[in-house]
């Protein structure tokens, strides 16, 4: 089959590799009709994600038709049609009880890499580094997906595949980081970053009852998005005004009730600060460049939240603890738990509340995903995101 | 009235600068060693050096009874070399319904000894191993070849 593989930093390949098998009992196998490049992909693109290795097929946000199932799995038969959630979960574990799906305690083979860095192992993530599982990824004709009992989601046929798609990362991840704010009524929200993870965290707020979101980027067309599609009241192009002056104004001095930081890893500043995180990666002094986390630390109000929905990975520099501390702050995170908000969002879909699609700028072939990535990464020709077709 | 500024401050400012400079250099030097040293445990466990190098305690946390957990632990170790001849193991009650804590003291490598618990865990709770596409950093993660398949559904567990 064809698949999007790894080569090394900024180097990727679309070439032939062995067709996908069951492994275990409770595998199926998947032929894709649909898969998208997520942001967080790009942290692999760029070199940020240990572990990775030469021609590892990338990919975690796909869908497709089961075409074969091991004889572990009862729910699924040949021929449905299926989202597959980013996350890996067994089902049946502790974490798994409590729906912290991305917390599964048994699908990640190699758990060991993952507690060398982070203490304990979160869940395996399909395409993601060999450090949460080394299964290959869904930019590819098939795939074999684990536990295949318990993650994929059957779809109605009525509703297309980008409608439905992104029930697979970046809607529910969105949504969990919305739902992390705990909005109340009155609650101004800001989101870091409108990327399409910070334009379902502005329209998820929204459905969540919050009274403002207000949308932080510098790319212009984003900010349209976000004014325009998801629903942000104001916009605030970081380049042009002081982010913390003017969320202090445009919430009367108070700041903001909750700051969702949907950037992570590869932030960006201009000035001293952006600088200074530039050469401290590039000495590996730090491992992620955390502007907008400091950022939104310090612009919340007190005794508010912060929700890390952006991929951080591993140790950063300058850490506002201080007001974390003094003013009493609430930092929520966590790999999104998909599982969990696949049915109630796809409920949602259904009613017409969002139609994901809105996200969608480019629509490419699979052949074409190392330009896909290319185009993405350098934020050229307006790319918000890109839907590859095998 | 605009800020002036004097010649003199600006000649301490590039002083300053520039002991910072050094002192950022410096500390990058010592990062990045810290950085290898730390990317090299990551590294996959030799087995010929787990061997020498005697475990403490592994423990791991199992959603099951007491008595099943028993009762899979004897059935598991038939035929197991991965903890040796001479190992300890004791199963206690986790608090609050968490289910039954497996401790192993073993002369065998922690990372062995644990990796070995792991395994016990995901067969009892969710009735097989799960297998990567591409085990450790030996291979990339993609599907594997049919003979490989062939090969994998030949081990016994």
């Amino acid at each position: 089959m064809r698949a999007n593989t790894w080569l090394g930093t900024r180097s990727l390949e679309v070439q032939e590799v062995p067709d996908p098998k069951i492994l275990n009992a409770r595998d199926a196998i998947v032929r894709i009709t649909s898969t998208a490049v997520c942001g967080s992909d790009l942290h692999l693109y760029n070199g940020f994600i240990p572990t990775m290795k030469r021609g590892d097929v990338l990919g975690h946000e796909f869908m497709g038709e089961v075409v074969e199932v091991g004889p572990g799995v009862n729910n699924l038969e040949v021929g449905d049609r299926v989202v597959v959630p980013f996350p890996i979960a067994c089902g049946s574990c502790s974490q798994c009880d409590r729906e912290n799906y991305s917390l599964c305690e048994n699908s990640n083979p190699n758990a060991w890499m993952a507690e060398k860095l982070w203490g304990y192992s979160p869940s395996g993530i399909f395409g993601y580094s060999h450090m949460l599982g080394g299964y290959a990824g869904g930019q590819a004709e098939y795939a074999r997906v684990p536990f295949a009992d318990v993650g994929p989601l059957k779809v109605p046929d009525e509703l297309a595949d980008e409608q439905v798609l992104f029930l697979s990362d970046i809607f529910p991840t969105g949504y969990m980081a919305a739902e992390a704010c705990n909005i109340q009524p009155g609650d101004v929200v800001a989101v870091w970053g409108c990327g399409p993870v910070g334009q379902f965290a502005i329209a998820s707020a929204y459905l969540l009852g919050a009274e403002r979101v207000i949308a932080i980027d510098r790319f212009p067309y984003r900010l349209q998005m976000a004014r325009d599609r998801a629903g942000a009241a104001e916009t605030i192009n970081y380049e042009e005004v002081d982010v913390r002056e003017a969320l202090d104004s445009l919430t009367g001095g108070r700041g903001p009730d909750s700051c969702i930081d949907a950037v992570g890893m590869e932030g960006h500043a201009p000035g001293m600060i952006g600088a200074y995180d530039k050469v401290k990666t590039t000495l590996m002094l730090e491992t992620d460049r955390p502007v907008a986390l400091r950022q939104a630390i310090l612009s919340c109000r007190s005794g508010g939240t912060i929700s890390v929905a952006g991929v951080y990975g591993g140790f950063i520099d300058k850490f506002p603890i201080g007001a974390i501390v003094n003013r009493a702050l609430t930092i929520r995170s966590g790999q999104t738990h998909v599982h969990r908000y696949m049915r109630p969002l796809l409920e949602r879909i259904r009613k017409g509340q969002i139609d994901p699609s809105f996200v969608i700028t480019h629509r490419m072939r699979l052949d074409d995903a190392p330009e896909a990535y290319d185009i993405f990464h350098n934020k050229e020709d307006e790319c918000l995101k890109v839907v590859l077709r095998p | 009235m605009p800020i002036q500024y004097e010649k003199d401050d600006e000649d301490r400012t590039t002083v300053r600068d520039l002991l910072i400079a050094l002192g950022v250099i410096a500390v990058a030097v010592a990062g990045g060693f810290a950085i290898i040293g730390a990317a090299r445990r990551l590294r996959q466990p030799d087995p010929e050096e787990l061997t020498d190098d005697p475990a403490d305690e592994q423990a791991i946390t199992l959603k099951a009874p007491l008595e099943i957990v028993e009762a899979a632990w004897v059935e598991w170790c038939v035929g197991q070399e991965t903890l040796g001849p001479n190992y300890a193991v004791r199963f206690e009650p986790a608090p609050g319904a968490r289910g039954t804590e497996v401790h192993v003291v073993s002369g065998r490598s922690a990372g062995s000894v644990r990796e070995e618990l792991r395994k016990f865990k995901q067969r009892l709770e969710t009735g097989e191993i799960p297998l990567s596409d591409g085990p450790g950093l030996s291979r990339p993660a993609q599907p594997r070849h049919t003979d490989e398949v062939k090969k994998l559904a030949e081990v016994p567990r």
